[in-house]
């Protein structure tokens, strides 16, 4: 019975490889060694899967935080968070991965939040269904940089964290897959479309009124507009990724929100965001590189602050980074430049990072940087600090 | 029970082997390709250390790969030929006894 299971293996696989025309005697030899091995792969693989049809992995990262040397800040220790990322599997179709971010914030309270929550289907080799809450499909450092393990200084860059210029998370639905071209050019894309961002209107007494741009997916569409976008990259060899992505809808003030009541009837406006990325490694060194820009049209008709925002509102970030890993040892460099540009001119800034990593594993890492802030209003102090991270990815 | 529909698929497999000489990509074909695993080796190469540092195979388990993997498929926009493979070659790389074998 075996043997018989075996020799129809054998036949099949024969088949297949006279069929791809890869069978000179070099890799017969290869073949026939592999294929005792893949005998014992099967007999693995059909274990696993008899008494596992559905699988639940835990994956996730965790990082402590310090900081030293802020003026703005007291020296200590900063943050304490916990990523879990659930995955649950159903056949080799079906995928739903979760992500929730546990954090000890200032006042010793643990916050917790959705960073993100979707549903795969996969439909076919080249395309799968992403349905839920995911992380911006605009730009890298959202969605494939972020967790700590991976981002090679402790810090986000300016623009790219929470109340910047990059958007943050979405709900909606993306296609998302990938296409080979010829040889080992390929390309990916993500297209999207979702509930997209609002306009906060912010309020605080004795300050001027502002309108800020949410991008953070709330589980409403606070503001009725839908966006429609996306992302493609492209590799024309491994070591090279270029990503070009954007998107398209209008925005409005979204309601139900605290102060936005002030700003009742305010009419949609255009909305857009431009992103372009890359990625490059050679060897021990990387170098990657983004630009995000997300532009509110004007409206003339704007009732806010008795129409004081009517202009165009431009919110832009980038940044340009350079890690080097010295070969062979557990030391890496890393530094980084970039700048933000919003409407909100108290927070325009330029800013440089340099750091060194020490790698206890390729997912254990504690990293040291030292950032200056270089504030565009002169009369906002700079500020220059050190950060300290342990971070774990697992 | 289970065990005879595995084979049933795998009789299925062989007659559309015979059939299409190899033309055809579905899942249950791959793990009786012999050349899946040097494939995966190398889209393992190109692809899994372009965002992060490489994951080494031996961390996970056969069974705890394959989310994973399906996850990275998502990110890094993978073909499904990709992923089965790069899943072979995790699933062959993290066997401690075949190591054993190789280096005899
Ligand atoms: C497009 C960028 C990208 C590529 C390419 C990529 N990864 Fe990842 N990988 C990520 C991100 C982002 C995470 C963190 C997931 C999170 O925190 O949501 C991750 C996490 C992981 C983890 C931790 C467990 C998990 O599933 O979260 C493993 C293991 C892993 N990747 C292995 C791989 C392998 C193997 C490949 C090659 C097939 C690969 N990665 C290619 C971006 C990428």
């Amino acid at each position: 019975m075996k043997k018989l299971h075996f020799i129809k293996l054998s036949l099949a696989a024969s088949v297949l490889a006279s069929g791809t025309a890869i069978a000179n005697e070099d890799t017969e030899s290869k073949i026939a060694n592999l294929e005792s091995q893949i005998a014992a792969l099967r007999e693995d693989v059909k274990s696993n899967n008899l008494d596992t049809l559905s699988k639940l992995h835990m994956a996730g990262y965790a990082n402590v935080d310090a900081i030293a040397g802020s003026d703005r800040q007291e020296d200590g220790f900063t943050a304490a968070r916990f990523a879990p990322i659930f995955h649950f599997q159903f056949s080799d179709r079906v995928l739903f991965e979760g992500e929730f971010e546990a954090e000890t914030d200032e006042n010793g309270e643990s916050e917790i939040a959705v960073e993100y929550a979707t549903i795969d289907l996969i439909l076919n080799d080249y395309m799968a269904l992403v349905a839920g809450k995911f992380l911006s499909p605009i730009g890298q450092f959202r969605q494939n940089v972020h967790p700590s393990w991976i981002n090679k200084l402790p810090t986000a860059p300016v623009g790219f964290g929470h109340g910047g210029a990059a958007p943050l998370s979405d709900l909606g639905v993306q296609l998302r897959g990938g296409i080979p071209l010829s040889g080992s050019m390929r390309a990916n894309y993500a297209l999207f479309t979702s509930n997209g961002p609002t306009l906060v209107v912010d309020a605080d007494p004795g300050e001027e009124v502002e309108i800020e741009l949410e991008t953070e997916a709330a589980a409403s569409n606070g503001d009725g507009n839908f966006v429609y976008g996306g992302r493609v990259g492209f590799l024309p060899v491994p070591a090279l990724e270029l990503g070009l992505s954007g998107a398209l809808g209008k925005i409005g003030v979204a309601e139900g929100h605290d102060v936005s009541d002030l700003a009742a009837g305010e009419p949609d406006r255009d909305y857009t965001v431009l992103g372009a990325d890359a990625v490059y490694n050679l060897d021990t060194l990387q170098l990657r590189g983004e630009f995000i820009q997300q532009t509110v049209g004007s409206e003339a008709n704007s009732a806010v602050a008795g129409g004081a925002v009517t202009e165009e509102l431009e919110y832009t970030a980038w940044y340009a980074q350079a890690a080097y890993r010295v070969p062979d040892t557990k030391w890496e460099g890393v530094v980084r430049i970039g700048d933000l540009d919003t409407p909100g001119a108290d927070a325009n800034r330029s800013q440089w990072s340099a750091g060194v990593n020490y790698l206890f594993a390729n997912h254990v890492i504690i990293k040291a940087a030292y950032t200056v802030d270089d504030y565009d209003d002169n009369a906002i102090d700079d500020d220059e600090r050190f950060n300290i991270q342990l971070a774990y990815g697992f | 029970m289970k065990l005879m529909n595995r084979n049933l698929i795998s009789n299925a497999a062989l007659m559309a082997a015979l059939f299409f000489g190899g033309a055809g990509s579905a899942a249950a074909q791959d793990a009786d390709d012999p050349m899946a695993f040097v494939r995966g080796a190398q889209s393992w190469a190109d692809n899994c250390a372009r965002c992060h540092n490489m994951r080494d195979p031996a961390e996970f388990r056969d069974d705890f790969w394959e989310p994973s993997v399906l996850h990275m498929r998502l990110r890094a926009g993978l073909t499904g030929q990709e992923t089965r493979d790069i899943l072979t070659f995790l699933q062959k790389a993290n066997d401690p006894a075949d190591n054993k074998g190789e280096n005899k």
